[in-house]
């Protein structure tokens, strides 16, 4: 029994030293070098990590170049596919058994919807392992999580953007100050919506009005006869020719190159009602016991590090919640970082795409939209 | 005398054993590639739970196929927008067809590689640019006509039914002489003369004789073309979807890209077709069943072309015309929009650059994706050819009890349209053992890309098969050679023409397609079309485009090669 | 007698830089049969295809019953169609998607002939060919003989106003080619129908022409009435073409308006006199002396007082039942001589060939020859 009393005393405080992070700070210093070291040869014997990322060019392009240089030995294998697809790639190959994927990065809607329910996730906070990661100081607002468990998808991103567009030959950005302005009949066959049954801006706008506006107002909206498309770029075309007066759902990303060439496509000023905040595609899942568990190490601090959110800001065009890393520039391209412009309250007032808001917001919209659209 | 009879009954049971053998590996290879992930579809049709939860098996994805609002609608255009096609396009076909490969044509070697090249386009950038010519509001082609005192209204817009129909024509006809050419040039030119001196001119003596002589091919290509106009989808979906018009694949498509997708409602609603679809297999098979010609035999046999005389030049202009209208207007466009800022817009500042072609040139990922292209292409084609000749030469030339079945096999990828059967062979091969260490690597690709390309490539191959006599081939038999040898040293050399389209044309497909690689590659297999599917996605339209320019010369470049060496060796035998 | 119906006038046609019908020039009349007769590759079938029109000359005309029908030169063409032709191809391309019926009818069909009127002529010219039963059978389960047939039928069911015959009988088993050569000379002689008729087989030219053209290389090297063509060949080809020659070689010593004689090495040698000489020869020539073997007699010794008798070795007797063939030696040349079975000749005797004057031919020899 004696020895039972120590091996509990002894539990317990390996337990309290591992929770609180002011144990004994050289000596953590100390650890958390060797345990880096360690993790890099154990990773270079692992050889690649297998990483699920959003569809973006730019984005495989500059995470394969800077990776490839800081980390010579452990090649990043790059899995770059539409969200919905790819999370329901791994799920089937997670369930027939066949490891292949370490880590899936994107919105949250595919990841809720299909990987929760599968409990096919790791905890993530056991592979922080630099205390720049590791330290909630150098987030805004700490660290957040998407899961109603706080520990199997992460959120490193936190922004607001002007998600409604418009053609300034067609329409004056006072013509439309409320959502409800949407509904008059001038705007009939004008208006161009991101498809809100797949996942993306389309979805969160969408789910946002139910939000704000009740599904009511959607049914209005619908009979406006929107142009509804899968295609971003389309429907910036659509824009830029004047075939709508008015988009939801696509970014400024997307009009980067209307604007470069100086068409009349511009942002509307944030209606009344206000917008939706989100981490975008910056949530981080792992998928669980990874193939490559010291690479995947390796790459999630790099990911969370001050080099990969400069690279995943800079590719997608949207802003982490990484206070060191700068993202005033992203203003130039309509996105306003939470952490220049909002409280902590401020974005989980109007977020839509947490767990918790998945459920209760997107899941009803969802349907609605399924039953709306034709 | 004893010794002889007992070497006879020795040597006759090992031949027929060899033909049986090979035709039970055959089915049993095809079957595994077609039934299991049919069979697959079919299942997950009435499994209805949602991803992820345990599995409840039941009827409401049957429920929404048929309920589902706009079923109807998109059934009506499915089939109105494929018949028309098909009718419009057979007809051009036939025509193209017999003109290339029975006439005096001048240029037809140079005018029927156009038509092929036209079959090879990838469907979206040529959409785009039609978009860019026939658009009703700023499509050039509309904006010049209304430079016209009397014309007051755009005259065309692409985004309408007849857009969708016009779109598809570069396609449409392209496979159409694709299937017909070789098909038309074995035909005995002496059936055509004899009608001619009967009295009946080149049209008459077309539609008259050689149209019903070369039903099979005909229907082969109807079918074919037909199968392949219903599952079309990029364009619908493009064109069609802005403005209401749903098909049955765009349908498809919605319910698979929903999240969480409605795989059950989407497979039930394939079900529905692979019913229509074997419909038509079996009127098909009816139809042949009654009339099958041998009209090549080993004597008498002539091609001689047929001299157009006056009319020489003036279809010579008229089928350049639209080969120019089907190949050179669009490639050019693609390459125009290489060098764009923005894809089709010519009246902005700066609408020019380099930066595109740049961009990919400095992607390290461009010199991978070309070679798993190359890989996956040459691999695919390679086994394809092999492998659909056996296949159509046991159904075509054997007396097997199971090569009905066979043949029936065969068909049966057709039926799934090309999301579908992506998602069909990922769970096969997740989910099969025997798969499981070749999963993620470019071999799947290959068996991928070769069970796709099979129906094609079989009825091709078998088409041109039961054109051939069995004189040819009996006497090779007769005098000594056994079975495999009659094969390789008879058969092979003589349809070694349709062996190439078959060969080319899986590597073609293979170097194009996008929604099969797209669930079975993985990040190290990427080919190029899946580049092009990035930048797309990413709604980086103009390096879409460089690369679909990419895509484009490499086709080329095998239809040459394949033309080169196709031609060299024709001439030696 | 009958008149003049077809004329074709310096035909050349070129495929390349060759020539494939270099000037040929024939005539036709009316109810006669010309046949086209030569080796295959010889420009027979090309000539044919351009009296129906799937090939156009590249310089001369064709007239019929004084009607251009083609001319290089006037650029003048009438398509096959409007030919009023009819063709029996070597393959019979008889269509194997309709039955013999519908074959036969095709023709009348096309030109809107009343169905009743069909009916009639179809089953009228079935009857003609023998296939009055085989109205509803399919194509494809024809014979060659009848596919022949049906091809025949075909042909003859518009009335046209020439028959044109490329090799029909080629495809066919030599019985069956025997029989149909009959009938057709039957049916030809019955419908009175003009006909050209091309063959690579001489004995079916002989039959069955009224003119032969004999030709090689493009040319047209004779034409004439089938005995004439065999009796008086006008060049060497046709002599060796045309029937069994036996060749010798030799130097034309003296050339008289009468006749000539030829000096022939060899064991013993002679002079030959013969009276069909080449026009081209001249005297000290060195020339071929062909022989028609059936003018031959066969002699144990040397007839006194007789010229042209040629000494040679019996090396080999061979008994075919109706005849004994004698392979016989003079010199170099070997040859073959079929006697009848009652002589008594044997191996390795001497023996005697006594040859006419009138069937021995005198050509010029061919540099290069070396036979």
């Amino acid at each position: 029994m004696r020895y039972f009393h120590v091996a509990l005393r002894i539990a317990c405080l390996a337990l309290v030293s591992a929770l609180l992070p002011s144990g004994s700070a050289r000596a953590a210093q100390a650890g958390w070098q060797e345990e880096w070291s360690k993790t890099v040869e154990a990773a270079k014997k692992e050889g690649k990590v297998v990483v699920s990322i959003p569809a973006s060019a730019d984005l495989r392009k500059g995470m394969e170049e800077s990776f490839g240089r800081r980390f010579p030995g452990i090649q990043l294998e790059l899995f770059a596919a539409r969200g919905g697809e790819a999370t329901r790639r791994i799920v089937d190959e997670y369930k027939a058994g066949v490891r292949y994927f370490d880590i899936h990065l994107g919105g949250t809607t595919s990841v809720v919807l299909e990987f929760l329910p599968e409990n096919m996730l790791d905890p993530i906070e056991p592979y922080f392992v630099l205390p720049e990661v590791k330290d909630p100081k150098n987030w805004w607002a700490g660290h957040m999580w998407i899961d109603k468990a706080r520990k199997y998808v992460y959120g490193f991103q936190a922004y607001t953007f002007a998600n409604v567009w418009y053609n300034a030959s067609l329409l004056k950005p006072e013509e439309v100050l409320s959502y409800d302005d949407f509904l008059n009949p001038k705007w009939t066959g004008k208006i161009g919506i991101l498809d809100p049954r797949t996942p993306g801006a389309g979805d969160s706008t969408w789910s946002y009005l139910y939000m704000v506006k009740g599904e009511e107002f959607l049914k209005k909206l619908v009979a406006q006869k929107m142009l509804v498309d899968r295609n971003q770029r389309q429907l910036a075309e659509a824009l830029a020719r004047g075939k709508v007066a008015l988009t939801l759902g696509i970014t400024e990303y997307t009009f980067l190159p209307y604007l470069q060439a100086g068409l009349p496509v511009k942002p509307l000023p944030t209606p009344r009602e206000g917008t939706y905040t989100t981490g975008g595609s910056g949530h981080l899942t792992i998928i669980k016991n990874p193939p490559h568990p010291n690479a995947t190490k390796v790459y999630v601090n790099w990911l969370l590090g001050k080099e990969g959110q400069e690279i995943f800001s800079k590719g997608l065009g949207q802003g982490t919640r990484r206070l060191d890393v700068d993202t005033k520039w992203l203003k130039e391209v309509g996105v306003m970082a939470a952490k220049d412009f909002l409280t902590p309250e401020q974005f989980l007032a109007r977020e839509n795409q947490s767990e918790e808001k998945v459920e209760t917001v997107r899941k009803p919209a969802l349907a609605i939209s399924k039953k709306l659209f034709r | 005398m004893i010794h002889e009879s007992t070497l006879n009954t020795k040597a006759r049971p090992i031949r027929v054993d060899l033909a049986f053998l090979l035709t039970t590996l055959l089915l049993a290879l095809v079957a595994f590639a077609v039934l299991l992930p049919l069979g697959i579809l079919i299942v997950n049709s009435f499994q209805v739970a949602r991803p992820g939860a345990p599995a409840v098996f039941g009827l409401e994805g049957w429920r929404e196929a048929v309920t589902s609002p706009g079923i109807l609608s998109a059934v009506e255009y499915t089939f109105s927008l494929a018949i028309i096609r098909q009718i419009v396009a057979l007809f051009v076909g036939i025509i193209l067809a017999w003109l290339i490969a029975r006439t005096d044509l001048p240029a037809k070697g140079w005018l029927e590689f156009a038509f092929w090249l036209s079959f090879f386009f990838p469907a979206l950038p040529l959409t785009l640019g039609w978009i860019l010519l026939l658009d009703p509001k700023f499509g050039l082609i509309n904006q010049w006509l209304m430079n016209l005192p009397f014309v007051h209204e755009p005259p065309f817009n692409i985004y309408s039914f007849w857009g969708i129909v016009w779109a598809h024509m570069t396609g449409s006809i392209g496979v159409k002489v694709l299937l017909l050419t070789p098909a038309f040039r074995n035909l005995n030119a002496e059936l055509e003369e004899s009608s001619r001196i009967a009295g009946v001119g080149p049209l008459g003596t077309l539609f008259h004789v050689v149209v019903p002589v070369m039903m099979p091919a005909i229907l082969v290509a109807t079918i074919l073309g037909l199968i392949r106009s219903l599952e079309a989808f990029e364009i619908e979906l493009i064109l069609g979807v802005p403005v209401g018009i749903n098909v049955y694949s765009t349908k498809i498509y919605e319910f698979v890209s929903h999240s969480p997708p409605h795989f059950s409602t989407a497979t039930a609603l394939s079900t529905i077709f692979l019913a229509v679809l074997l419909l038509l297999v079996a009127l098909q098979r009816l139809y042949l069943g009654r009339r099958i010609y041998t009209t090549l035999t080993g004597r008498g046999f002539s091609t001689r072309p047929i001299a157009l005389g006056r009319w020489r030049y003036p279809a010579f202009i008229l089928v350049a015309a639209l080969g120019l209208v089907v190949t050179v207007v669009p490639s050019l466009f693609l390459l125009l929009g290489t060098f764009m800022k923005l894809f089709g817009h010519f009246d902005i500042r700066g609408a020019w650059t380099l930066d595109n072609w740049r961009h990919i040139f400095n992607d390290p990922v461009l010199l991978r994706s070309l070679w798993n292209t190359l890989a996956v292409g040459m691999g695919a084609g390679l086994a394809g050819a092999v492998l659909f000749s056996l296949i159509a030469y046991v159904i075509a030339r054997t007396q097997v009890a199971g090569r009905w079945l066979l043949d029936f096999l065969s068909w049966l990828p057709w039926s799934i349209p090309g999301v579908l059967l992506s998602v069909a062979l990922f769970w096969t091969f997740l989910q099969t053992p025997v798969f499981r260490p070749i999963y993620g690597t470019i071999y799947l690709l290959i068996i991928a890309m070769v069970i796709k390309g099979m129906p094609i490539g079989v009825q091709l191959i078998k088409s041109v098969l039961m054109q051939l006599g069995n004189e040819m081939e009996e006497a090779a038999r007769i005098s000594g050679g056994n079975w495999l040898s009659t094969y390789c040293r008879i058969v092979v050399p003589l349809i070694y023409p349709a062996l190439l389209t078959v060969g080319l044309v899986t590597f073609i497909s293979a170097a194009r397609d996008i929604s099969t690689v797209v669930l079975l590659g993985r990040g190290e297999s990427r080919t190029l079309s899946l580049l092009m599917l990035d930048y797309t996605v990413g709604a980086d339209f103009e390096k879409a485009t460089v690369v679909a320019v990419m895509i484009v010369a490499l086709v080329t470049l095998a239809a040459l090669v394949a033309r080169a060496v196709g031609g060299q060796i024709s001439v030696r035998s | 007698m009958s008149r003049l119906f077809l004329q074709a006038r310096n035909l050349v046609k070129r495929f390349g830089p060759t020539a494939a019908v270099n000037n040929v020039s024939f005539e036709v009349k009316k109810g006669e049969v010309l046949t086209l007769l030569g080796p295959s590759g010889c420009g027979k079938t090309t000539t044919l295809r351009m009296v129906a029109g799937f090939e156009q000359p590249d310089e001369g005309e064709i007239e019929i019953e004084n009607t251009v029908i083609v001319s290089a030169a006037k650029r003048i063409f009438v398509p096959p169609e409007k030919r009023r032709m009819g063709m029996v191809f070597q393959s019979y391309a008889v269509w194997p998607h309709m039955t013999v019926f519908e074959n036969v009818a095709y023709p009348l069909k096309r030109r809107g002939v009343k169905k009743a009127a069909i009916q009639e002529k179809v089953s009228q010219v079935l009857e003609l060919v023998g296939l009055g039963k085989m109205e509803s059978r399919p194509a494809t389960l024809l014979s060659g003989g009848q596919q022949q047939r049906v091809a025949l039928a075909r042909a003859l069911v518009y009335s046209p106003q020439i028959l044109l015959l490329d090799e029909p009988l080629s495809n066919l088993d030599a019985k069956l080619r025997e029989q149909m050569r009959v009938e057709l000379k039957e049916l030809q002689k019955r419908l009175s129908i003009t006909v050209i008729f091309v063959t690579h087989d001489q004995i079916e030219a002989m039959t069955l022409s009224d003119q032969l053209a004999v030709m090689n290389l493009g040319e047209i090297h004779q034409i004439a009435p089938p005995r004439e063509i065999y009796e008086r060949p006008r060049t060497r080809f046709v002599q060796e073409f045309i029937g069994r020659v036996i060749w010798l070689e030799g130097r034309l010593a003296e050339l008289a308006p009468g006749g000539a004689s030829v000096e022939i090495a060899g064991d013993e040698p002679l002079s030959i006199f013969s009276r069909r000489i080449s026009e081209d020869v001249k005297k000290g020539d060195d020339v071929i002396v062909g022989i028609r073997p059936e003018s031959i007699t066969l002699a144990k010794e040397k007839i006194a007082g007789e010229s042209n008798q040629l000494p040679c070795l019996l090396e080999k007797r061979l008994f075919l039942g109706d005849r004994i063939e004698c392979h016989l030696r003079y010199g170099n040349a070997r040859f073959t001589l079929a006697t009848p079975i009652t002589e008594s000749f044997s191996n390795g005797q001497k023996v005697c060939l006594c040859l006419p004057p009138d069937s021995v031919f005198i050509w010029t020899k061919p540099t290069g020859l070396t036979e």
